[in-house]
């Protein structure tokens, strides 16, 4: 383990993709905030995480095969960095709606009242649920970012948008 | 009305000044890493020569160790299971520090710290992880039926429901289509419903396999009980080193000092 980390950075470890900082950053900071601010609710702690993630994958110097192995490795690190904040940090027990109103400047107050909507479920649903919409990512990318089945991500899916649908009423087809 | 999650999602936008000043702490430290190689020379240096210091004066401290303790003593380096031979050393585990006194069994290295150091009476609080709890039951359930029906029966037809709710999520991202939109609320309540049943289904199963494995704890002699993902309990040292695994292999760790649990990320 020594031997690899001396010399390392003379390295990358990502010969195809691009490793620049600047290019890295801001290819990913507004989904890597997106992902923390609708865990934690929190800009100031958003921030914070994604400045950790950023930190952690250019410590790390992972290989990854193409685009979608990093964007799911940087989504990982950011649910389990959330997690460990939102375990810790015993003010954000409940989720705080209202703090998301100073965070985010919605156009349309529907996104508004979608989004408090999304924020509002509980975790296990609220980041299959944000990954499948927001993200765009298949049922299978969300089961192997979050370690759990296909199966149980459709099972998610499904009760998470009942809730939604509970919340937002019937004038919103989900 | 649809969500416009898209529409959303463009307004969650990083602060630009949040963004570069993490741009410029990334190149610092980056800078920073190039231009001290001499840093990563003195670790490596001191390294080596703490793993040398280790190899030679650990085996004289272990011999010196072991002459003051009386013949039959158990000492924390070797297993204390009743069919193992005392003379086995505990099974350094892949994981750092980790020690194993039995097969199956794993206890973390913060653990194995406190274990050395705690009384023959001694009650120690640990939290143990029984690896693949619900997937080692399987075949318990495999072939039993739930209204008729076995649970990969029950499952079968709900991939059906959300296989058309895909299909027609694809096409909607076209373009609204009102018939389309009818199907996909009803095909999706039906999943729904398959979903709160086969969720009752899981729970109930993996109710069984937690009662299966509070059974074997308390065969051990053991009381615990199962809360959020973990058993939970108070042992004496050698109690924790004499459990055997049940039917899945576990891992055992300190209760206050233990990170998060491991079942999933929300």
């Amino acid at each position: 383990m020594l031997f690899m980390s001396f010399g390392a950075d003379d390295l990358s470890g990502n010969q195809l993709l691009n490793n620049d900082a600047e290019y890295v950053v801001k290819l990913y900071s507004d989904m890597i905030c997106g992902i923390a601010l609708s865990y934690l609710c929190k800009k100031e702690d958003a921030e914070d995480i994604m400045q950790e993630v950023f930190l952690t994958y250019f410590q790390k110097n992972k290989v990854f095969n193409d685009e979608n192995h990093r964007k799911a490795w940087l989504i990982r690190v950011t649910l389990i960095c959330c997690k460990r904040m939102h375990a810790t940090n015993k003010k954000h027990q409940y989720v705080l709606i209202d703090d998301v109103d100073v965070a985010v400047q919605f156009e349309y107050e529907e996104d508004k009242y979608v989004y408090q909507a999304v924020l509002s479920l509980p975790d296990n649903l609220k980041s299959v649920i944000y990954l499948y919409y927001f993200e765009e990512l298949s049922a299978k990318e969300i089961g192997n970012i979050l370690k759990i089945r296909e199966s149980t991500v459709f099972m998610r899916l499904s009760r998470g948008r009942a809730l939604l649908k509970e919340r937002l009423g019937s004038d919103y087809d989900l | 009305m649809r969500p416009n999650y898209k529409r959303i999602k463009t307004q969650i936008k990083a602060d630009e000044t949040v963004v570069n000043a993490t741009i410029e702490k990334i190149n610092h430290v980056q800078k920073q890493k190039k231009n001290f190689p001499f840093k990563q020379l003195s670790v490596l240096a001191a390294s080596v020569c703490l793993v040398l210091i280790i190899c030679f004066a650990l085996p004289l401290v272990m011999q010196i160790s072991q002459e003051d303790l009386p013949i039959g003593t158990i000492d924390g380096t070797q297993g204390t299971d009743m069919n193992s031979d005392p003379n086995d050393p505990a099974v350094e585990d892949p994981i750092q520090g980790a020690q194993s006194y039995n097969d199956g069994v794993t206890i973390s290295a913060a653990l194995s710290q406190i274990i050395a150091k705690s009384s023959r009476d001694e009650q120690i609080s640990v939290r143990l992880q029984a690896i693949d709890l619900v997937d080692v039951y399987a075949s318990n359930y495999i072939d039993r039926l739930y209204d008729g029906k076995t649970y990969d029966e029950w499952w079968a037809e709900y991939e059906v429901y959300t296989s058309r709710m895909i299909e027609i999520e694809a096409q909607l991202k076209l373009g609204p289509d009102t018939e389309l939109e009818n199907e996909y609320n009803t095909v999706a309540e039906k999943a729904e419903d398959l979903a709160a049943y086969m969720s009752q289904i899981q729970k109930k199963q993996k109710s069984e396999s937690v009662a299966n494995e509070l059974e074997w704890l308390k065969s051990l002699g053991i009381e615990a009980e199962y809360k959020g993902g973990y058993f939970i309990f108070s042992a004496s040292s050698d109690d924790i080193k004499n459990i055997s695994k049940g039917k899945c292999n576990y891992f055992i760790d300190v209760e206050s000092d233990s990170k998060e649990p491991v079942e999933e990320i929300h």
